[in-house]
């Protein structure tokens, strides 16, 4: 009888305790929303923050939070024996301009120029002469890029303007948007993951070499199947 | 010890087997399992390794492959603790690299670059390590005009960074402070415009405008170093883990297979 007794109370206590200390994992901004959507989805008992990613980085390596995400990857200081940083996600902008725009094949910093406003004519990107209109669309964007005075605007709006350029996350690039290529590079997911298309960023999970099986078992769900759907749904690029 | 206190080590256990189940716990440690693949390779063969990657996408629709730069160090770190699933670095003896599986590709090969105008056309090893790490400061040192060196630097991240030091300065030399530190991809355009300049390019990246300096009176060529008559080069080496996925294996062939090295000039084929 003995034994089955433990069995059961076991199960009992599987089932119902909560486990003593929740997982901390902190994420930077561009990354928060994917942050929120896999500890909902996890069913662990995770408590998110947020963070800059060299702060994260370094409460990471200084065992300070359980998992930290950040939006680049390790700088070589950085990444000591202590801590592993596994790449979870890709994203991109994209440039998207009205079809009539006879732009295709631009630097990515003539376009870097013209987010920032140093360059102001569509003739310096091989456009017609015309003032470049930068315009933010979905979600996010404002944080994908440096500082901007760039108005937000629907989907709608920035795709019917001639004179817009247009910024958009990859992963809401509308169906028949007329796309720049940065580089000359095509934004695919094939040149997203290669990490070839110029205009885009990683999002790695940092965790101690000697990180707790929770702590492991929250990574391994972001990088597994389910994980990486739940970033999927958020609009990035999944490397699974 | 009352059952209510071994709960949390019952739950931790669990939580292990979980990992087990969903990851992998060997001798690597923990190793999260991918379905898709994580590539590190040094930057001078970045673009190579892309394409390829971008190549092996196309024929394979449910393979995602994605690709980092890295030094040869931290390359050789992210294979054996399971961040990538691959790496592309130079050979090296580190007691790390024993317990990977390595695969050479070829041979990478370091090119010293002076402006056209210098009459430099030839230097020994340690000639060439007196002006890189500073020891040596003016060009007529070495046979050249009165003029001071201005010594070019490419990434320390760089597979070519880790030939210079292994095979020019050596453990006990580092590269001069005075030192320009510019991105490989600018290298050629730097020492191009600078008279007094001594730089450092991958063979494959040697173009027009800069003037190629002969080491032991050798010109390098692919020839020569697969000769082994040129003698900065080091092998590129495959590295993987013992127990890789057959997906990592199977991309491991194809990059072994791939004459994009080879035409692109980036790697020498071994004899």
């Amino acid at each position: 009888m003995r034994p089955l007794v433990l069995l059961a109370l076991l199960a009992l206590g599987c089932a119902r305790a909560p486990l003593e200390k929740p997982l901390l994992v902190v994420g930077p901004r561009p990354f928060q929303d994917a942050v929120k959507a896999l500890v909902q989805a996890s069913g662990s008992p995770v408590v998110d923050g947020q963070g800059a990613s060299t702060a994260n980085i370094l409460a990471a390596r200084r065992g300070a939070v359980d998992l930290a995400f950040t939006s680049r990857d390790l700088l070589p200081d950085e990444d000591t024996h202590s801590v592993r940083a596994f790449l979870v996600a890709r994203e991109g902008v994209a440039f998207a301009v009205h079809p009539s725009n006879p732009a295709q094949a631009v630097p990515l910093d003539r376009l870097e120029e013209a987010v920032s406003g140093q360059v102001a004519d569509w003739s310096e990107l091989g456009g017609r002469t015309g003032p470049i209109k930068v315009l933010l669309a979905g979600p996010r964007v404002r944080d994908l890029v440096p500082p901007t005075r760039a108005r937000s605007v629907s989907v709608e709006e920035g795709a019917a303007d001639p004179g817009a350029l247009v910024l958009f996350p990859s992963g809401s690039v509308p169906a028949g948007a007329r796309l720049l290529q940065p580089d000359g590079v095509a934004l695919e997911e094939r040149t997203l993951l290669s990490g070839r298309y110029p205009a885009s960023r990683s999002y790695f999970a940092v965790i101690r070499a000697d990180a707790s099986p929770e702590a492991q078992a929250f990574l391994a769900f972001c990088l597994g199947p389910q994980g990486q759907a739940v970033l999927a749904k958020q609009g990035l690029a999944r490397v699974d | 010890m009352p059952f209510a206190d071994r709960l949390p080590s019952l739950r931790r256990g669990l939580a292990a087997a979980l990992i087990v189940l969903v990851g992998g716990a060997s001798a690597w440690g923990f190793v999260p399992r991918r379905t898709g693949l994580v590539v590190r390779c040094s930057p001078t063969v970045l673009q190579t390794v892309q394409g390829a990657a971008e190549e092996f996408m196309q024929a394979h629709a449910d393979v995602r492959i994605c690709v980092l730069p890295g030094s040869p160090r931290r390359t050789r770190k992210a294979v054996s603790e399971g961040t990538a699933d691959l790496g592309l670095a130079t050979r090296s003896d580190q007691p790390e690299d024993h317990a990977l599986t390595r695969e050479p590709l070829g041979r990478e090969a370091l090119a010293f670059v002076v402006h056209p105008s210098n009459p430099v056309t030839s230097l020994d090893l340690e000639e060439a390590a007196r002006l890189f790490s500073g020891q040596a400061r003016a060009w007529d040192a070495v046979g050249g005009r009165k003029a001071p060196v201005h010594v070019y630097a490419g990434e320390p991240t760089s597979g070519l960074y880790e030939i210079l030091k292994a095979q020019v300065l050596g453990p006990h030399r580092v590269v001069t402070r005075e030192a320009t530190w510019v991105p490989d991809a600018e290298m050629l355009r730097r020492v191009a415009a600078d008279p007094d300049a001594l730089g450092y390019l991958h063979l494959g990246h040697v173009g027009p405008g800069v003037g190629v300096v002969a080491v032991e009176e050798v010109v390098p060529s692919v020839e020569m170093v697969r000769a082994r008559r040129y003698l900065v080069h080091e092998e590129l080496e495959l590295l993987r883990r013992p127990d890789a996925s057959p997906l990592v294996q199977e991309f491991a062939k194809h990059l072994a297979s791939s004459d994009r090295f080879l035409t692109e000039r980036l790697v020498v084929p071994l004899p």
